[in-house]
């Protein structure tokens, strides 16, 4: 062979072979891109295969999606298996990815998809005893004649779409992350509750306020942190019903050793809600009527899948959880019901001492019990898997050990539990009657469900709440054995709620639900009380209300907080020493009708200003590490009491001389800051650039994620946008011999980023516009009026 | 030939899935015994015509492709739309020149 031919043979071997070889063993996570950036199966390859006529085996009877003029798409199957077969089934195909991520991360199995970001969440959920949670409710779920048909059709839907993917039809995600989607097997919908349960049920500040103790004294918390606060900065939706049941504050003396806390995956602040629901004598139709916006992360794909079931034995229309069966909130024929978050305390952490530094026997009355260990491996994309010890005893996983003690965490997400039976319950139920029979089988995590059918409206508390004794639930408890343990949960009965009250309306806003009269605790630390006090006020203004009314309280956008805190920071600005800018931003802010509009300069001025407050006041003052700050209502009610009794509160505030020095202050840097970063003319902070509201993609992968929105809303006006929060899920229903129904959501039916129906229902729903829902009745009405139609066969 | 070489490997990238066009560019290299030269004339060709489908397929899908593809790069939207669609057009010459030129001198061993 001649030496040129060598040459051309090695050039060609190293550029075909060894440097894509070499480029493999160095960086693997590049190894797809080419397939990704292929035309012929990559990701110009934009549309999922259609389904329009499909035989899937599993099928019974053949199945109709029928489709409205929006895309929604509304399945009409002749048994309940095939229903949730092809639950299953079509939502795999629009969002595979998304119910894929979400159902792996209380699992610990998010390292496996997306490698080494998932880390932290799968140590963490993992140490948690997720994994044991997930395998009793497993068991639960399928033992249940109810929910096991139901969850095991769903995820055989799934199954069956999984195995019908080739890589050209695999979502964008898996492609971009070179991973398949692997076959579902139960566990994957107990997963998914668990998930959501933490979401929302891990609204726990033991350990903040633990530190705050531990910083400033326990007399120093208990003066500024009762338990209840003066009525009109509460919303209590429940009024109270008598004296005062409940005892004072415990002693909050910290007995704990461990001072420094393990990390706690922090649950957004903001998870709740608004709901609310009005009697046939406050509506203009002579039927209830329910409205409910449901407040989490704003993500694309949208958190939410709307769709109807319809079968003979039910028919339902709403929002759905990808990767779990039935409509969670939405309505049937006869009722209609909405969420929010309950935000009570089910979280317990207790102080476990073990026999000494390696031991695992620990304390338990006079004598000692033996710890569980279980090594449990966490699969890591492109790394050896991991192994996490999960240490158990009684009063919970220990999340930390030092010397020879251990930070235990107890909550009830940790109880086998089962909510599809719940959300098959409601899906049957005709009344409210039976809308609160379908809640007594709902256990995680605590809710406020409100129900309407015609004739009658309810609020019900719902979900296991350990009985704690007088002064537990604040800080981190000795676990000092059986009478540590929590013995019963508040009974259902006795759980706060209203049927029919003669208000004429019922609603929540994820504040405290009764007030002191309430025998039981709950929580100290409940959501801020603005939203659900503008509700009640906008309810108790108007005599009778229509779907229209709703769709415009669903829209407000007073800020309820500036409300009640601006007349405080305007009385106590000294304008003594304020320059011509401030001067202006002043005066404009005196006029201000706390519409937190996406034009308002007032409502960056006072976000801007209230955070410089809690900067001076709690950060700076306090505490400079801890990210708990005291609720807002509280320090409205905290400069009151300055205010009222400036001698007893003074030493409080030190180095100034009054609150009127920290708000000045305040004031003259949150007016710096704005013109740092938006100009010196006050007109040009429009809240919707200080405030930037986006959707980003659910795996945080840029490109995928939403435009900058001009937005309206606040964190606490009704219309409770912040940014990355806010209604994900909106539904008004008005009873009647036929319902009628308008939602929004945003985001789209596909998950699909290279499919224009991705974030269709986004500007529509960022303006504050509202569908009107196409509920069909039967199988005829469906097929009449449908857009299109897919057909399953069975073979 | 060479043009017509090119047009059927442009074909089997937009078409067929990607493992596809390493095999059919050793067979042809294999088969016609391409040097240096024309193996790079021909992936150049297929080269192009695939930037142009790939651009095409963008401009049929409102360019969501080019956008999400450039976020994901952090490209000016305009940017993307020039620069994404060259991506699918370098793949397919990386791989036609390197992989004919190995069918060539295959093809070379083997006559030996």
């Amino acid at each position: 062979m001649r030496r040129r031919e060598i040459l051309s043979l090695f050039f060609a071997l190293i550029g075909a072979v060894f440097l894509p070889l070499g480029l493999y063993l160095a960086v693997p996570q590049i190894t797809g891109l080419p397939r990704l950036i292929s035309v012929g199966e990559g990701m110009w390859q934009t549309k999922f295969p259609s389904l329009e006529k499909r035989v899937f085996s599993e099928l019974k009877r053949p199945v109709d999606i029928a489709f409205d003029s929006n895309g929604i798409p509304h399945i009409i199957a002749k048994t309940e298996e095939d229903l949730y077969f092809a639950q299953g089934l079509l939502t795999a195909y629009y969002r595979l990815f998304e119910m894929d991520m979400t159902t792996r991360v209380a699992g610990g199995r998010l390292s496996e998809l997306v490698g080494f970001p998932g880390l932290e969440y799968d140590r963490f959920f993992v140490s948690f005893g997720m994994k044991q949670a997930i395998r009793a409710e497993t068991k639960k779920l399928l033992e249940d004649p109810d929910s096991g048909p139901m969850v095991t059709a769903y995820v055989k839907g799934v199954n069956a779409y999984i195995r019908s993917l080739r890589y050209k039809d695999l979502p964008l995600e898996y492609k971009l992350l070179n991973t398949w989607p692997q076959e579902w097997d139960e566990s994957r919908v107990a997963s998914l509750l668990k998930i959501m349960t933490f979401r929302l049920a891990g609204r726990n500040f033991t350990l903040g306020l633990s530190e705050l103790i531990d910083k400033l004294g326990p007399e120093k918390v208990r003066q500024a942190f009762p338990e209840f606060m003066p009525a009109n900065l509460e919303a209590y939706f429940i009024e109270p019903l008598g004296p005062r049941r409940r005892g004072n504050p415990p002693s909050l003396d910290l007995q704990n050793h461990i001072r420094d806390f393990p990390p706690f995956i922090r649950v957004m602040e903001g998870n709740g809600s608004n709901s609310w629901a009005v009697s046939p004598a406050k509506s203009k139709t002579g039927f209830s009527i329910l409205a409910n916006d449901t407040h989490l992360s704003y993500q694309l794909p949208a958190v939410w899948f709307e769709v109807q079931l319809l079968s003979p034995a039910s028919n339902v229309y709403g929002g759905t959880f990808p990767g779990a069966p039935g409509v969670v909130l939405g309505f049937n024929p006869k009722l209609a019901w909405g969420v929010t978050n309950g935000t009570s305390d089910a979280i317990g952490w207790f102080e476990v001492e073990f026999k000494d530094d390696q031991s695992l026997d620990y304390r338990f009355d006079d004598g000692f019990k033996t710890a569980e260990l279980e090594n449990v491996p966490i699969a890591v994309k492109y790394q050896n898997p991991l192994m996490v010890p999960v240490l158990k005893t009684e009063y919970g996983y220990v999340l930390k050990r030092e010397g020879k003690y251990g930070l235990a965490v107890r909550w009830t997400g940790d109880n086998a539990s089962n909510e599809v039976k719940s959300i098959e319950r409601l899906a049957q139920a005709t009344s409210v009657d039976g809308c609160i029979e379908a809640l007594k089988f709902w256990q995680n995590p605590v809710q406020n469900f409100s129900c309407a059918d015609q004739n009658h409206i309810a609020i019900y508390h719902v979900g296991d709440l350990p009985i704690r004794k007088e002064g537990e639930g604040w800080t981190i408890e000795p676990a000092v054995g059986a009478s540590s343990l929590w013995q019963k949960n508040i009974p259902f009965e006795e759980m706060p709620h209203a049927v029919d009250p003669e208000s004429g309306f019922v609603f929540s806003a994820n504040e405290r639900p009764v007030g002191p009269s309430y025998p039981y605790y709950l929580n100290w630390n409940f959501e801020e009380p603005f939203r659900g006090q503008r509700i009640r006020n906008l309810l108790n203004e108007k005599r009778k209300f229509d779907a229209g009314d709703f769709i415009q309280m669903q829209s407000d956008v007073l800020d309820q907080h500036a409300l009640l805190a601006m007349p405080i920071f305007i009385k106590q600005l000294k304008t003594d020493d304020l320059d011509e800018t401030e001067i202006t931003v002043m005066q404009a802010m005196k006029k201000w009708d706390y519409l937190a509009h996406a034009k308002s300069f007032e409502s960056s001025v006072f976000n801007a200003w209230w955070k410089q407050v809690e900067q001076i006041l709690w950060k700076d003052l306090y505490l400079s590490k801890t990210p708990v700050l005291p609720k807002k209502a509280r320090t409205i009610w905290f400069f009151r009491q300055l205010e009222s009794d400036p001698e007893k509160w003074k030493d409080w505030i030190q180095p100034y001389a009054s609150g009127g020095d920290v708000i000045t202050l305040a004031f003259k840097r949150a007016v710096a800051d704005l013109k740092q970063r938006a100009g010196l003319d006050p007109q040009n902070w429009s809240w919707s650039d200080i405030q930037k509201t986006s959707l980003p993609h659910i795996a945080k992968i840029p490109g995928l994620g939403s435009d900058l929105l001009k937005m309206d809303g606040s964190a606490y006006s009704i219309m409770a946008n912040r940014g990355n929060h806010g209604p994900t899920w909106k539904l008004i229903v008005e009873m009647g011999p036929k319902p009628r129904a308008w939602s929004q959501f945003p985001g789209g039916v596909t998950g699909n980023p290279l499919d224009p129906g991705y974030d269709k229902f986004v500007e529509p729903w960022s303006r504050g516009e509202m569908r009107h829902v196409d509920f069909w009745s039967n199988e005829s009405e469906a097929m009449a009026n449908a857009a299109y139609v897919w057909r399953w066969e069975t073979r | 030939m060479i043009y017509l070489l090119a047009l059927a490997l442009a074909v089997v990238m937009c078409v067929l899935p990607l493992w596809t066009l390493p095999l059919v560019c050793l067979l042809f290299g294999f088969l016609m015994r391409l040097n240096w030269r024309d193996c790079a004339k021909m992936g150049s060709m297929a080269a192009l015509i695939v930037i142009a489908v790939s651009a095409g397929l963008d401009f049929k899908d409102q360019h969501l492709i080019t956008k999400r593809m450039g976020g994901m790069l952090h490209l000016e939207a305009r940017l993307a739309m020039f620069l994404v669609p060259l991506l699918p057009g370098l793949l397919t010459l990386w791989i036609s020149v390197l992989f004919t030129r190995l069918g060539a001198s295959l093809r070379t061993i083997y006559k030996k």
